[in-house]
């Protein structure tokens, strides 16, 4: 094997944004392209292509392969029938593979958790298929679609009597964490109950006579950890139905939080804000943000892990959900340009370190947010310097390289390469004016290559 | 176009700086653990400084990985037994990302003051593969076993002047990282540098 193509990401896209590929089929599809006999060089690495966006422009028409969609897969874990590299580097990279393994290799899983703390754990009701096994139901019932995040107001349920499947009627007794089996609002979604209540199979449910225990699960399942988490390693989210299976959830590397801080809380009378936005933290009520760091700590996540984990979120997720309308394809801001600038120059900085040499970052301030293009310049000197501001007006020059930038490798289907422009002292970086390619993750990545690039003289 | 050549020296340098804090730490967390046997060969010595490097985890912030016994692949005919004859390196060290990748050699030798096998061994077997482009840019490492690093390093100087090569002698230089650090001048190679790591105060 030396290159894998993966479209399954355009399966249900927009005609108009690659969906005609698929015409109406839903599961993915492959196509093998064979050689007799062995390469005569074979590499360590597999060429893994999951392009992500389909293009029209007054340039091209086709689908899009940027250099973020081209991976180099370890060869020999790809030989690994059990292997996830696939589905975390369909929307990851590498360094979130590297996370998981991580994740994995450190923390107990959820199911070894449940069964050492007697919690009682299933699916919610399924309807009745004989008389032999079957159960009645009296009492209160919340549907599925009503349960909020962190905790539901019983005012949401509805009183029900009805038969159902033979259950475990331990299952809706309060205290109860239970954990959405759909994906809502581009998240895993967990609620506590502090009332006994009846939910449908959609729906799984933990019981314990400890509330804190459950308050935990509830708040870790909620947490951006496990939607990034979820959406790497599931065998469905982002590939047929937007779903985790309660298999899936089990294997989740579970920590418990602290239980005396939990303790505290009073679920019904928190405001965890209901309209929180991924990408804008001000939104998200301080409580949120205060478990997120809380989550952070106990998993000894680094600040770069958490910069890639809050980019998944805001950029890979909300491209695979929102598509054409997502902000990761938005123009940039001049705010993106700054922290990239600052990310990219500090680390070329910390690996300079005791050289002498400092990298210096000029932004330009002569663009808009029409330009094709974005560009900023590294500069190295003798002297440390601030990010220095450039009005020179580049807009035209950015405007005819874009057009040097596409590659046609086969009908409708282009390669955007990218630039790192190298002359005396300088580096100029240029890439696509959207936010995926600005992002904090994308300034660590671009630094490690360039490192690389000047390292090998290339 | 491309950078200016001080740039590219400036970021190897860098680079081998961090190899160099790696190795020296290990060195270190040699000596503390007294586990080095004196009689032991410089594949044995060399795979524990691996194994502790492997453990570090500024090997993680560096995003450096070390590899031991590293083949060096050459162009020549393969005919039967050609694997077991290509020049293998003690270990490297390397940074790669995509299929972009640095290397960074090391050549280990034994050395004991009052073996000259030996010393004659670390210019043959060491430095002249590095001066004859056998091996790609690195450094020496010197396990030195029995014996005093000034008298040791003094003897195979005395050997490179006898074989008319006193300007490539071993020259003592200040480093921050370690103490028994020198560099050597080579008409082919440029600087050539020599970390002798001494284990003669070892208990056993």
């Amino acid at each position: 094997m030396e290159k894998i193509y993966n479209f399954s990401i355009l399966r249900n896209a927009k005609k108009n944004f690659g969906g005609q590929l698929f015409g109406d089929a839903t599961g993915p599809i492959s196509i093998v392209f064979y050689q007799k006999g062995q390469p005569t060089n074979p590499t360590d690495t597999i060429a893994y292509y999951a392009p992500k966006t389909y293009i029209k422009s007054n340039i091209i028409e086709g689908l899009n392969i940027d250099f973020s969609d081209l991976k180099y897969l370890p060869r020999e874990e790809c030989q690994n029938p059990d292997t996830k590299i696939w589905k975390i580097t369909m929307w990851g990279g590498m360094k979130d593979w590297e996370l998981i393994k991580k994740l994995n290799k450190h923390n107990e899983c959820f199911k070894s958790y449940l069964s050492e703390n007697n919690i009682e754990y299933g699916s919610g009701l399924h309807p009745k298929e004989n008389e032999e096994n079957k159960i009645s139901i009296i009492g209160k019932h919340i549907g599925t679609s009503k349960i909020s995040k962190y905790y539901t107001p019983k005012n949401e349920s509805q009183d029900i009597s009805k038969e159902f499947r033979k259950n475990n009627k331990n299952l809706f007794k309060q205290p109860l964490a239970v954990i959405k089996e759909g994906i809502t609002n581009k998240n895993i979604l967990s609620s506590y109950f502090d009332y006994d209540i009846f939910y449908n199979k959609a729906v799984y449910g933990f019981s314990s006579k400890d509330p804190d225990k459950l308050k935990s699960i509830v708040i870790t399942f909620n947490s951006q950890l496990a939607t990034y988490f979820f959406f790497l390693t599931s065998s469905s989210w982002g590939l047929e139905r937007d779903r985790i299976v309660l298999t899936e959830y089990l294997n989740f590397p579970y920590q418990e939080l602290d239980l005396q801080k939990i303790k505290k809380l009073k679920f019904s009378k928190l405001n965890f804000d209901k309209n929180e936005s991924l990408f804008n933290k001000d939104k998200i009520s301080t409580e949120i943000n205060k478990w997120n760091l809380e989550i952070s700590n106990k998993y000894n996540l680094s600040y770069n892990d958490l910069i890639n984990i809050s980019d998944l979120i805001q950029i890979s997720i909300d491209l695979f959900h929102r598509q054409e309308k997502s902000t990761a394809l938005f123009p940039i801001l001049q705010e993106h340009v700054d922290i990239f600038s600052t990310l990219i120059s500090n680390e070329l900085n910390n690996f300079l370190a005791g050289q002498d040499l400092f990298a210096n970052a000029t932004i330009y301030n002569g663009t808009n947010r029409f330009t094709p293009l974005m560009m900023i310049k590294i500069s190295f000197d003798e002297k440390k310097k601030e990010i220095f501001k450039s009005n020179e007006f580049i807009d035209l020059e950015l405007k005819k390289l874009d057009k040097n930038l596409w590659e046609e490798k086969a009908t409708n289907i282009f390669f955007r390469k990218k630039i790192n422009y190298k002359s005396g002292n300088d580096i100029f970086i240029i890439r696509p004016n959207q936010r995926r390619f600005w992002s904090k993750s994308m300034a660590l990545e671009d630094a490690s290559e360039l490192i690389l690039e000047i390292l090998n003289k290339n | 176009m491309s950078l200016n050549t001080i740039i590219y020296e400036k970021f190897r340098n860098a680079f081998e700086h961090k190899c160099f804090s790696l190795t020296v730490i290990a060195y270190k967390s040699l000596l503390k653990e007294n586990t080095i046997q004196l009689n032991w060969n410089e594949n044995d010595i060399s795979q524990e400084l691996c194994e502790i490097i492997e453990r570090n985890p500024k090997k993680l912030k560096y995003k450096i990985t070390v590899s031991r016994e590293h083949h060096l692949t050459k162009k020549n005919a393969k005919v039967k037994g050609f694997a077991d004859k290509l020049p293998r390196i003690d270990f490297k060290m390397s940074s790669f990302k995509f299929r972009k990748e640095y290397k960074y050699f090391f050549e280990a030798k034994r050395l004991k003051e009052n073996d000259s096998g030996l010393k004659r061994s670390y210019i043959t077997d060491g430095i002249d593969r590095f001066t004859s482009k056998k091996y790609p840019s690195g450094c020496m490492l010197g396990y030195l076993l029995q014996g005093n690093v000034c008298r040791t390093v003094k003897s195979i100087n005395l050997l490179l002047v006898k074989d008319k090569r006193s300007i490539e002698t071993l020259i003592y230089k200040k480093n921050h990282l370690h103490k028994d650090y020198f560099e050597s001048e080579h008409i082919v190679i440029g600087v050539l540098k020599h970390l002798i790591f001494d284990f003669t105060n070892l208990s056993n």
